[in-house]
């Protein structure tokens, strides 16, 4: 019998096996297809200055504590070391390198200054001056992490509405503040979305003052139960693909599908329904019959009829017709009028 | 040759051997280990007493549980490397609160729970009876003054592995929504057909679930990021499910020959369904990505068995050349496929055993199933700092199977271009401009238009420091040249929206901040509407031109005022003045009575709050929240009348922080 263990097997397997690693190891580095080096050269930092670490930035003073401790509470806090089996975040990995910034600032000059009740500031001009670069920029010191880094709600965010409208992620996503802020984590808390978005979307605000509303404003339903701010391939960025999938996950009595189908006008619920908030009952787009009259013959009367016969016709069609979005039961007729 | 091969695969061998341990000894240089401080936890914890005292229509607090109540709550946020702790607890009463719980281990290991409950009161809309001596038409209120609400909880857990060392995650998200309480079931009693209505009103007990929960998985994998992810969805009803009432003999006109009996209505079916998706993408480091979105959805109805499949594709490709323009191109195609399984699959309601004549059959129409295609290039250009132009074209057709027996057209095109543009003209003032013009073709439905053009203006101005002013403003037209009414066509419809909104925030001092705001919001439809004669041959008959309006004014006004260290204030006002009626002009339609009547409505809503919180030497913080909500129809609609109520909501708490 042939020996299947011999030095030149081990070789081959050793090789395979370096290659099959090295092969993993590159599959973890994102690759562009075609870098915007442009954008790369405004949050790359100052090229003559060093790489120093959290600890040296912050040894020396102590005015960045708080915000050193948001950090460390928040999600990628615990990236500051290597024991947390992730890549190593910290303060330079967005501001740059630091070298430059602490040059000549020793724990003797802070406490000198400070005995003359002066701060002493860091040579801030020597970061990267995030706050002032171009909304694409702003992401892109996000995304050369997030992108790499299996982010998984983001996968449209590019061709999304706020990419496209020079929403940056710092507007939403407050990194350095968020400890105070309510939570050691990055991801916006519920029941702030509204007060964020109303940020933007100012006429919203007026659609949840009116009478019919969803309960946004009483913090328990928010905005992003059905809108997804990181992109969708979806209108409005719907976080389902359809109108009615979106609205169906809290009203799925009415998903159907039904033997009698209102059409297809229930795919799409906007067709009657104003989702924001309306002066109609029902966050109906027009009161009722006048709603269903744009497209239904109304029913038999004349100047001869009686006010009742009027009233029982004319008043809400959904007082007879309570099935509009869709029925498994026909109507006395036997059609899918919607009565039953 | 085997000297030469063994050359090859010993440098190959090396050459990786080299890479993967500079790589490592690139890390390991220069690197000190990152020591954690202590981090206290810190914790805040509230108590107190909520009083409520209501009058009249629960729609004055529709979403307040109107009893007096015990209010707890708190937060409590623990971080000691490498677990990170977070609970968020709100209770406002026994069907009112929020929680939220987050843990994470290292990162690696995260977990996300969120409830929130509410009770929303609903309505209980009378039905008027005009002449009670007629039977029909005639109305059946067995649930008169009887006051309904449902108690809706959503509850969302979310469980997220990151595996070390390689970028990938392995997911589990479920969704709970839960609804119990009790609403109002309007529906067609006497014969459930023309011979005989009876308006009915009845309670419903409600008691559903619909359960959702996602697996998924998602890796980065060099050039793209792959992620799958498989979806279960379920509707339950445990009560009510179906009701059952006595029904008279339908007769005539023809179709409607079924015989009196007990019959079923307002069912709701439970559904079962699942989603699979695969999302796909490049770097978006790039100054070429690329995206792309594959997601199947199958929904069945446990009871009619009827079956719909959806399938979206959609994919992105954006191509940056220089960082002051973009190309943005996105296609996506929607396919829905919708079957029934016809009578057969309804034996008890089509072929019911109490129908002896048996001349009564289910008519089910197929329900229409299309496809979509959806193909849009957008164009950014930013030509100075502070000016970005956009401009965006889309073509959208839609084809869709047996409209014709619903007389809606087979097919139709949109086209729609728009344009926009973000300025900042100087320091402090910002302007935002918009344009949108739609072409459709052949629309599907009455309110769909022939051609759209909406224009928003939205300027932001700070004339001084501190102060903040907005004035929003959009306009929306539409044209339908042609309606239809099942086939039979009419003439035109325009609609015309406009929605405006200004507001004034400010820091008159460093302690002081009011806002102020003003929004209008006016929807006008003029169309012809069709109705039948009462009057033998009963012919369909126009009305031109009916105008239909309706309109909202919103005051508001906000204090914050912050006296002291210790003690803070705020007030909030909003004011809503709303109203809305059509106008026919055939006497068919306002003879003996205008049938606008019925449905005109002019109301007001006025919210108020004020609060108050003092913090004591002890570091306890006391807090008076009160507020007022006052529900004015204005115009007593006895057809349509939901009656004037008013809320007081007192809340008093006491609460620490550590």
């Amino acid at each position: 019998m042939k020996r299947i263990v011999t030095l030149r097997n081990i070789f081959f397997f050793l090789v395979l096996l370096i290659v099959i690693l090295a092969g993993c190891e590159t599959l973890k580095i994102s690759k562009p297809i075609m870098p915007v080096r442009e954008y790369e050269k405004l949050i790359v930092g100052r090229l003559d200055a060093q790489y120093v670490g959290t600890q040296n930035c912050l040894s020396a003073c102590h005015y960045h504590d708080t915000i050193r401790r948001n950090f460390e509470a928040s999600t990628m806090g615990v990236q500051l070391t290597r024991k947390s089996g992730m890549p190593v975040v910290n303060c330079e990995s967005c501001h740059g390198p630091g070298s430059l910034a602490i040059e000549g600032l020793t724990p003797e000059k802070v406490a000198e200054d400070a005995k003359e009740g002066k701060q002493t500031a860091c040579n801030y001009d020597t970061f990267i001056d995030i706050k002032n670069l171009p909304p694409q920029a702003q992401s892109l010191i996000c995304l050369k992490c997030h992108t790499a880094n299996a982010t998984f709600n983001l996968h449209n965010w590019n061709a999304g509405a706020h990419a496209i409208s020079d929403v940056s992620c710092i507007d939403c996503h407050n990194i350095c503040k968020t400890f105070k802020k309510g939570g050691p984590d990055l991801t916006v808390k519920p029941r702030d979305t509204a007060a964020m978005c109303y940020k933007c979307h100012q006429e919203v605000i007026a659609a949840f003052s009116l009478p019919s509303r969803h309960p946004v404003p009483e913090k328990r339903i928010f905005c992003t139960d059905c809108h997804d701010a990181h992109g969708t391939t979806n209108d409005k960025l719907l976080k389902k693909p359809t109108i009615k999938e979106a609205c169906t996950q809290c009203h799925a009595e009415k998903e159907g599908p039904f033997a009698f189908e209102h059409a297809d006008t229930t795919e799409d619920c906007k067709t009657c329904h104003s989702p924001h908030g309306s002066v109609n009952d029902k966050l109906l787009l027009l009161r009722e019959p006048f709603l269903c009259l744009q497209c239904h013959s109304g029913h038999r009367t004349s100047s001869t009829s009686t006010a009742e016969s009027k009233s029982a016709r004319f008043t809400r069609c959904t007082d007879c017709h309570s099935q509009i979005h869709g029925t498994d039961i026909p109507s006395a007729s036997g059609e899918g009028r919607f009565i039953q | 040759m085997k000297r030469t091969y063994r050359l090859i695969t010993a440098s190959i061998f090396f050459l990786s051997l080299i890479i993967l341990t500079s790589a490592a000894l690139a890390q390991e240089r220069d690197y000190i280990e990152y020591e954690f401080p202590v981090i206290e936890p810190m914790g805040y914890l509230y108590g107190g007493y909520r009083f409520v005292d209501h009058i009249g229509s629960e729609k004055a607090g529709e979403y307040e549980y109107l009893h007096n109540s015990i209010a707890l709550g708190g937060d409590l946020r623990v971080f000691s490397f490498p677990n990170k702790l977070s609970i968020d607890l709100r209770i406002r009463n026994q069907k009112d609160y929020f929680g939220e719980v987050k843990y994470a281990h290292k990162d690696v290991f995260y977990f996300r729970g969120i409830n929130r409950t509410l009770f929303h009161n609903l309505d209980n809309l009378r039905l008027l009876d005009l002449d009670t001596t007629t039977l029909s038409p005639g109305v059946d209120v067995r649930d008169a003054d009887r006051i309904y609400g449902i108690t809706s909880g959503i509850t969302s857990l979310f469980l997220r592995f990151k595996t070390p060392d390689f970028p990938s995650h392995f997911y589990i998200s479920g969704n709970l929504l839960e609804n119990s309480g009790t609403q109002q079931q309007r529906s067609l009693f006497g014969s459930g057909s023309f011979t005989s209505l009876v308006r009915a009103s009845q309670r419903r007990d409600i008691s559903r679930q619909a359960r959702s929960i996602v697996v998924g998985a998602n890796s980065h994998l060099g050039l793209v990021e792959i992620e799958v992810s498989h979806e279960e969805k379920r509707l339950d009803v445990n009560a009510d499910k179906v009701l059952y009432d006595t029904y008279s003999d339908a007769g005539s006109p023809a179709g409607s020959t079924r015989e009196g009996g007990i019959f079923p209505h307002n069912l709701t079916p439970e559904l079962k369904g699942s989603t699979n998706t695969i999302h796909v993408h490049t770097s978006y480091t790039g100054g070429l990505v690329a995206s792309a979105t594959l997601s199947s959805t199958e929904r069945e109805n446990q009871d009619s068995k009827a079956r719909s499949d959806y399938l979206t594709a959609a994919g992105n490709v954006i191509w940056m050349p220089m960082p002051r323009l973009t190309f943005f191109l996105r296609y996506k195609h929607k396919e829905r496929d919708v079957e029934d399984q016809g009578a057969a699959a309804l034996p008890e309601v089509c072929s019911p055993s109490n129908n002896i004549a048996n001349n009564y059959a289910c008519v089910i129409k197929p329900s229409i199933s299309s496809e979509t295609d959806t193909l849009s290039g957008i164009l950014r250009y930013q030509p100075v700092k502070g000016v970005t132009l956009r401009t965006e074209y889309s073509y959208e057709e839609t084809e869709r199977q047996h409209a014709d027996r619903r007389g809606l057209p087979e097919s139709t095109r949109k086209d729609a271009v728009s344009l926009s543009s973000d300025m900042k003209i100087m320091q402090g003032l910002n302007l935002k401009v918009k344009y949108i013009h739609k072409e459709i073709e052949d629309p599907v439905y009455n309110t769909d238009p022939n051609r759209a053009d909406e224009a928003t203006f939205q300027i932001a101005y700070l004339p001084v420091v501190k102060v903040n002013t907005l004035l929003s403003y959009t306009i929306s037209k539409e044209r339908r040249n042609e309606l239809s009414f099942n086939g039979v066509d009419a003439a035109d419809r325009d609609v015309r929206r406009d929605r405006l909104m200004g507001s004034i925030t400010s820091h008159v001092l460093n302690n002081l901040f009011i806002t102020t705001s003003y929004a209008y919001m006016n929807n006008k439809t003029k169309q012809d509407i069709r109705y039948a004669s009462s009057i033998s041959p009963y012919n369909i008959l126009t009305d031109t031109g009916v105008p239909y309006e309706d309109e909202a004014h919103n005051y508001a006004v906000g204090f914050h005022y912050v006296p002291a260290d210790n003690l803070s204030l705020a007030t909030d006002v909003s004011h809503t003045v709303m109203k809305g009626a059509f106008s026919p002009s055939e006497q068919d339609l306002l003879e003996p009575v205008s049938i606008a009547t019925f449905s005109e409505f002019k109301a007001k809503e006025t919210v108020f709050s004020a609060s108050g919180k003092y913090r004591f030497k002890s570091g306890f913080t006391g807090g008076l929240r009160y507020k007022h909500i006052e529900w004015d129809e204005v115009t007593e609609n006895p057809h349509d009348d939901i009656a004037d109520g008013k809320a007081h909501v007192v809340l008093l708490t006491i609460s620490k922080s550590w």
